[in-house]
C-alpha cells in the first residue's frame, strides 16, 4: 500500500478508538481533520471544524470529559493557541490527544515547509506544572503506533499525550507491505489494545459503595475515573486547585497533597516510556541520535558510512519524549563513542533536553533550520 | 418528585451579601426541580468570574472551565454525549467579552444547550473593571475617565445569530426567572437567558435600586408577540426608564446541530461501543490506500 504520515497517524487513532476530532485548519495539521472527516459517518466519529484553535480544543476537552476519546490536530501556531486550555486538561486530569505538525516558526513562519522546533514549546506549554506525554514518531508504522498508544496513555494517566509530528512526516508517501505478519512492516492492527486505565463502569459505579471522590489521593496519582451521567458519581471539575472531591480549596495541605498526586503520576508514566531505538550496528565510531522525521534520513546516512566502512556509524532515535527514559537513554547514549546530534531547529532541542536529563553532551550537532528536511546527502557532507 | 434541596450543596458561596448570583442559583435549583431533571442527567459547564463558581454551591455535575470558554467546552459534551442536559453559566465579561466569539458560533450552530449569562455590567471578580454591558461613561479603575466602547447588545445579537429563544431575566423576580429557565430547559436548541444581576459591591449604580422600577415583564404587555422577529429585535434594543424582561424572542424551533451530526444518528457516542476495529473493516481502511 502506498501512505503517507497523515494517513498512518489518522487510521492508528481511528484503530485506538478516536471518536471525536475538533481542529481548525492549519497547513500541514489539517490534513488529518480531513481524513477523519471523510471516514467520520462511517466509523462513527463525530468531527468539527471549529471558529479557531481554542474552541477546537476546549471542544475535545468537553468530549474528553464526557468520555469520548478525542483527538485534536493542529500546528504549531494552533498549539500556541491551545495553552491556556492544555494546563486546563492537565489540571482536571482530562486525557485528550493532541497532534501538533510542525512546520517552521515563529509566528507563519514558512507555512508549508519543514522544521521541527516546537519540541521545548511543547514539553513546557502552560503556566504551572502537570505531567504530560510527548512521543515524536519518526516513520510511518512509528505514526500509526502513536495514533493508537497516545490515546491508551492520556487515557491510563488521564493527562494530554502531545504527538509531534512534522510537515515532512506528514506528506513523505511510502509503499509498506500488506501484510502484518511480515516482520511488523505494516501497519499492525492486530497489536491494536484500547485500555481505558482506571474509568469507572457502569456495574462499578452501581455497586460504589463509599462517596465517589474524583480527585482521590492515590499511591499511583491516577484517581478512578467516573464519565457524567450517573447518580453514585456526582461531582464538579475545576481549573481551580481542588480537593478530592472537586470542591475549590486553597489550603495549602491539600495544594501541595494534589500537586504531588498528579507529579506521582509520572513515575507509572516513565514505564510506558522504552529508550531511543538503535539503528546499525551495536558499536560504532558514530552515533547520531535524532527524534521524530530525521530517522528516515540518518538510517539512510548510517546504512551509505557503513557500506563504505562497516562500525562506522550508528542511530539513536527517540520516540518517546517524555517523561524522559532516563535510564534507558543514559545507558544507550553512555555506551556510543561519539555522539552527534542531528536535528531540524537552530538550538539543539533534544541535546538540551538529553543533557537536562543525564548530563550527558553531544559532541557534535548537525543543525538545519532552512524550511527544508534533512537528506542523508546533507547529514553525509558534514565534516564527520 | 424532585425540590430545590435535591439540589443542595454543602460548600458556602463566597458572593457578597446581596449579590444577585444568590437569585440566579436559586432559580436554576427550582427550575432543575421543576423540569424534573435530577443531578446527575445534566452537567452545568461554568467560565471564570465569581458566577461561574456556580456549580460548586450546588449538588450537580460541573466544570468550571476557563475564561470565555464554556461554551466551547459544553458543545464538545453536547457533541459526545447529548443525552445529557447542558447549561452555560458565565457573566457578562467572560461570555460577550472573551468568549464573545464562541458566543456567536454557539448561536448559529444551534447547540441544544441553555446559556444562563449573570449580567451584572462590570467585573466582579478582578474587582470592579467596566465589562462589555457596562454603560458609557462608567467610571472605573480601568476607564477612570469613563468607559468610551458601546455596550454589547446581547439580546439583539443572539437574535441577528439566529437564536430561536432569546430572553432575559431579573435576579430579583426570582419567580419569574424560574420560568424563564424553565421555558428556556424546555427549548430545543440554542436558548439564551441574559439575567440582570445586581453587583452591590462593584456596580452599586446598576443595582437592585436601578433595576426595580424600570424593569417590566413582557408577557404583561398584551400587544408583543414574542414569535415576531422584528418586534423583538426592537424590543431588544429597548433599555433606559423602562427595562422589558421576560421572553424576548420564540421563533420556531429549528434543528439542533447534535442532530444533524451524521455519528450521533445511533445514539449518544459514549455510549457506542468502544473496541477494536473489525476485520472487514481493517481490510476496507487498507484497499483504500492500494
Amino acid at each position: 500500500m502506498v501512505v503517507n504520515g497523515t494517513q498512518a497517524f489518522s487510521l492508528g487513532a481511528l484503530a485506538g478508538g478516536c471518536r471525536f476530532v475538533s481542529a481548525y485548519p492549519m497547513t500541514p495539521g489539517s490534513p488529518v481533520l480531513h481524513w477523519m472527516a471523510a471516514h467520520a459517518s462511517q466509523y462513527g466519529v463525530a468531527i468539527k471544524h471549529t471558529e479557531d484553535e481554542i474552541a477546537a480544543i476546549n471542544m475535545a476537552i468537553g468530549a474528553a470529559h464526557t468520555g469520548a476519546r478525542s483527538l485534536v490536530p493542529t500546528s504549531g501556531g494552533g498549539f500556541a493557541l491551545m495553552v491556556e486550555a492544555l494546563g486546563l486538561a492537565g489540571m482536571t486530569e482530562t486525557p485528550l490527544v493532541i497532534y501538533n505538525a510542525q512546520r517552521p516558526g515563529p509566528s507563519t513562519g514558512l507555512p508549508t515547509r519543514q522544521e521541527q522546533g516546537d519540541l521545548l514549546f511543547t514539553l513546557y506549554a502552560s503556566q504551572g506544572e502537570f505531567p504530560r506525554f510527548i512521543l515524536t514518531p519518526g516513520s510511518h508504522e512509528e505514526c500509526f503506533t502513536a495514533g493508537w498508544r497516545a490515546f491508551n496513555l492520556a487515557e491510563k494517566y488521564q493527562t494530554p499525550a502531545i504527538v509531534l509530528s512534522d510537515h515532512y512526516l506528514v506528506t513523505s508517501v511510502r509503499t509498506l507491505e500488506l501484510d502484518s505478519a511480515n516482520n511488523n512492516r505494516s501497519f499492525d492492527f492486530e497489536a491494536v489494545e484500547i485500555d481505558r486505565g482506571a474509568l469507572l463502569s457502569e456495574v462499578e459505579l452501581d455497586t460504589l459503595e463509599e462517596e465517589y471522590l474524583r480527585y482521590r489521593i492515590t499511591d499511583s496519582g491516577i484517581s478512578p475515573r467516573a464519565v457524567p451521567g450517573h447518580n453514585k458519581a456526582v461531582y464538579v471539575a475545576a481549573g481551580n486547585e481542588h480537593d478530592e472531591s472537586g470542591a475549590i480549596t486553597e489550603e495549602p495541605e491539600m495544594r501541595t497533597a494534589q500537586v504531588e498526586k498528579r507529579q506521582r503520576k509520572i513515575a507509572g508514566m516513565t514505564e510506558e516510556m522504552s529508550g531511543p531505538i538503535r539503528y546499525g550496528p551495536e558499536n560504532a565510531e558514530i552515533t547520531f541520535v535524532s527524534w521524530g522525521s530525521t530517522y528516515g534520513p540518518l538510517r539512510e546516512a548510517v546504512d551509505a558510512l557503513n557500506a563504505q566502512q562497516a562500525n562506522q556509524a550508528n542511530l539513536l532515535h527517540f520516540v518517546n519524549l517524555w517523561p524522559f527514559p532516563t535510564e534507558a537513554a543514559t545507558s544507550a547514549l553512555k555506551s556510543a563513542q561519539r555522539l552527534i546530534g542531528v536535528e531540524g531547529n537552530a538550538t539543539a532541542q533534544l541535546a538540551t533536553l538529553i543533557r537536562s536529563q543525564t548530563g550527558l553532551a553531544m559532541d557534535d550537532i548537525i543543525l538545519k533550520y532552512d524550511g527544508r528536511a534533512f537528506t542523508p546527502e546533507y547529514v553525509l557532507c558534514w565534516e564527520l | 418528585m424532585l425540590t430545590k434541596k435535591d439540589f443542595d450543596g454543602t460548600e458556602r458561596p463566597t458572593w457578597c451579601s446581596g449579590c444577585g448570583n444568590f437569585g440566579i442559583l436559586n432559580g436554576i435549583k427550582m427550575a432543575l426541580a421543576e423540569q424534573n431533571i435530577a443531578p446527575h442527567e445534566l452537567i452545568i459547564f461554568t467560565g471564570i468570574g465569581c458566577g461561574s463558581k456556580l456549580p460548586h454551591y450546588m449538588k450537580v455535575n460541573g466544570f468550571h472551565t476557563i475564561h470565555g470558554r464554556s461554551l466551547a467546552v459544553a458543545t464538545g459534551a453536547r457533541l459526545a454525549n447529548h443525552g445529557l442536559k447542558v447549561l452555560t453559566v458565565h457573566g457578562d465579561g467572560d461570555g460577550y467579552g472573551m468568549g464573545m466569539g464562541h458566543w456567536m458560533h454557539t448561536v448559529r450552530r444551534n447547540i441544544d444547550l441553555v446559556d444562563i449569562v449573570q449580567d451584572n455590567r462590570v467585573y466582579g471578580l478582578t474587582k470592579g473593571q467596566y465589562s462589555p454591558t457596562s454603560d458609557p461613561g462608567m467610571r472605573t479603575p480601568t476607564s477612570p475617565e469613563g468607559a468610551i466602547d458601546r455596550p454589547v447588545q446581547p439580546l439583539s445579537m443572539a437574535i441577528a445569530a439566529g437564536a430561536t429563544f432569546v430572553a432575559r431575566g431579573y435576579a430579583g423576580e426570582l419567580r419569574h426567572l424560574v420560568w424563564l429557565i424553565g421555558e428556556a430547559l424546555q427549548h430545543k436548541g440554542y436558548a439564551l437567558v441574559d439575567v440582570l444581576q445586581p453587583c452591590v459591591s462593584f456596580n452599586r449604580a446598576s443595582a437592585y435600586d436601578f433595576y426595580k422600577p424600570r424593569v417590566y415583564k413582557l408577557e404583561d404587555d398584551d400587544g408583543y408577540d414574542p414569535q415576531d422577529r422584528t418586534a423583538a429585535w426592537n424590543k431588544a434594543q429597548e433599555w433606559g426608564e423602562r427595562i422589558p424582561i421576560g421572553i424576548v424572542y420564540r421563533g420556531e424551533p429549528i434543528p439542533t446541530y447534535e442532530e444533524q451530526v451524521p455519528a450521533l444518528e445511533a445514539g449518544p457516542l459514549v455510549q457506542q461501543p468502544l473496541g477494536k476495529l473489525r476485520v472487514e473493516q481493517v481490510e476496507a481502511l487498507r484497499i483504500e490506500l492500494i
